[in-house]
């Protein structure tokens, strides 16, 4: 199949009109975490400036997943009762939300599936991240949270067109991703870099998103992409915000022994991380509310 | 009369129904990840993005009794509490039977149909490391050959997301894919 047309990533980018846009303060708050000289408090300075995101935060903070007895009517006390890390993620969540909460028709994902995907994603990366010690669990979340980003650009230019990378991808035997560079010239991780280099994300954010389909060709290596590829995979095996491109992915079976696990410790981990998904949907109710 | 018995981990329960309609309405259910259902009466059940997890439905024609599971993983693991028995094929058939038993089924007039059991990266006659829907799949044939539960139909494996659907009333089962829209996998009547 020739490529049908001599669209650039530039242009992808440039003439995709919606595109998602990530606030001054969520960029700070995401680079805030990777300084340990962060004061809290500073957190909660960052998160007021966008008051959109504020909002969101604090009905997040007051979610019935956090079971507070009294209300937190401020972010400073956010900080306070929750800890720096939690309300960090709780701005990324709040960034990230109503964007990835709408369809991707081009990928074959109704409205929620998404925002399932990528926070799933995220959630695992995270846990992925915590129980092997191998990166920062923050990072991991960040990034997995961001990681399939590039699809809310391709999405529009796929159009109909998925059906037909399915059937090419099958046919020729090669994953999705790969189909997509043959047909579109680049793929959605990709783009999703080239988007993220245009939001000015930190380095390590990018890593997740560019090499979370291919962790081993990550050069230098970075634990990163081996949390978001296994966090990624096994929120596809679990039918987690599962797309037109299904399960049609290469696995890197080196991500085990790279992460320090054995191949049956997949199915303790896609244990929890179920249990854990599902703890957080009563959070998701707070985010449609907002 | 539409009864409905769940079991699992995160049960959800039908909306309450005027007994006037329930006669008339079939149940709509929605299949989440480890759940069991058992309606006694007219039911759809919907299993929503397969991937390596496998939606495995039984019906009784004769007494009625349709029951479904949505199974995760293929062997529980240690510890595990009887209401996530739906998570693993190995607990999740074998308690599904038994709640279609108590509400009236017999195992001889049961039929089976499932699917999903994908796994990611079986790609090209390739065979992925992390092969969670493969041995899904064959944890879930062996437990319905040793229960003796005849399986009318599957459509199972590759990387392919499935939407499964069935109607207790016609007993059809339903398979959605990205590739072949909505086909008719079978009939549990027939």
């Amino acid at each position: 199949m020739s490529k049908p047309n001599s669209i650039t990533l530039e242009d992808i980018v440039s003439r995709t009109s919606d595109l998602p846009t990530f606030s001054a303060a969520a960029l700070e708050v995401m680079r805030m975490a990777d300084s340990s000289t962060s004061r809290a408090q500073d957190i909660a300075r960052i998160v007021s400036q966008d008051q959109a995101m504020s909002v969101r935060v604090l009905r997040l903070a007051n979610s019935a997943f956090y079971g507070m007895s009294r209300k937190v009517s401020s972010l400073p006390e956010a900080v306070v009762v929750l800890g720096m890390r939690t309300v960090k993620n709780l701005a990324m969540v709040a960034a990230t939300y109503p964007w990835m909460s709408k369809p991707l028709k081009g990928y074959d994902l109704a409205p929620m599936q998404m925002w399932h995907h990528s926070f799933g994603t995220a959630l695992a990366a995270q846990t992925l991240a915590a129980r092997t010690r191998k990166c920062d669990d923050q990072l991991a979340f960040t990034s997995g949270l961001l990681h399939d980003v590039g699809k809310v650009a391709l999405s529009l230019w796929i159009g109909e067109k998925l059906k037909a990378i399915v059937y090419y991808a099958e046919r020729e035997g090669m994953p999705f991703d790969e189909a997509e560079r043959r047909i579109l010239g680049y793929d959605h991780t990709e783009v999703g870099e080239h988007l993220g280099k245009n939001w000015n994300l930190p380095e390590e954010v990018l890593l997740g998103i560019r090499w979370h389909h291919e962790p081993e060709s990550c050069e230098p290596y970075h634990p990163v992409a081996d949390c978001v590829h296994l966090g990624s995979t096994i929120s596809m095996a679990m039918g987690i915000g599962l797309g037109g491109d299904g399960l049609h992915y290469t696995f890197s079976e080196g991500c085990y022994s790279r992460l320090g696990l054995r191949p049956d410790d997949t199915d303790s981990i896609s244990a929890d991380y179920v249990d854990a998904f599902k703890k957080y949907e009563t959070m998701f109710a707070a985010m449609a509310a907002a | 009369m539409t009864e409905s018995v769940s079991s699992g981990a995160f049960l959800k329960q039908p909306s309450p129904v005027a007994p006037a309609l329930r006669e008339q309405q079939a149940l709509d259910l929605m299949i989440g990840l480890a759940e069991i259902q058992v309606v006694s009466g007219l039911a759809k059940f919907t299993f929503a993005g397969l991937g390596s997890c496998v939606g495995v439905c039984v019906l009784d024609p004769e007494a009625n009794v349709a029951g479904a599971v949505h199974i995760m993983l293929p062997k529980s693991l240690s510890g595990t509490a009887s209401d996530m028995l739906g998570k693993f094929a190995d607990t999740g058939i074998e308690e599904l039977v038994r709640l279609m038993l108590a509400a009236g089924a017999d195992v001889s007039r049961m039929q089976v149909a499932y699917a999903g059991g994908a796994n990611v990266g079986d790609i090209g006659g390739r065979t992925s490391a992390c092969d969670l829907g493969s041995r899904n799949l064959e944890t879930i044939t062996h437990v319905l050959a040793d229960l003796r539960l005849p399986v009318k139909a599957t459509d199972a494996g590759g990387t392919t997301g499935r939407t499964l659907r069935m109607s207790s009333q016609t007993g059809d089962v339903l398979v959605r894919t990205i590739r072949m829209g909505e086909a008719k996998l079978c009939s549990l009547r027939s």
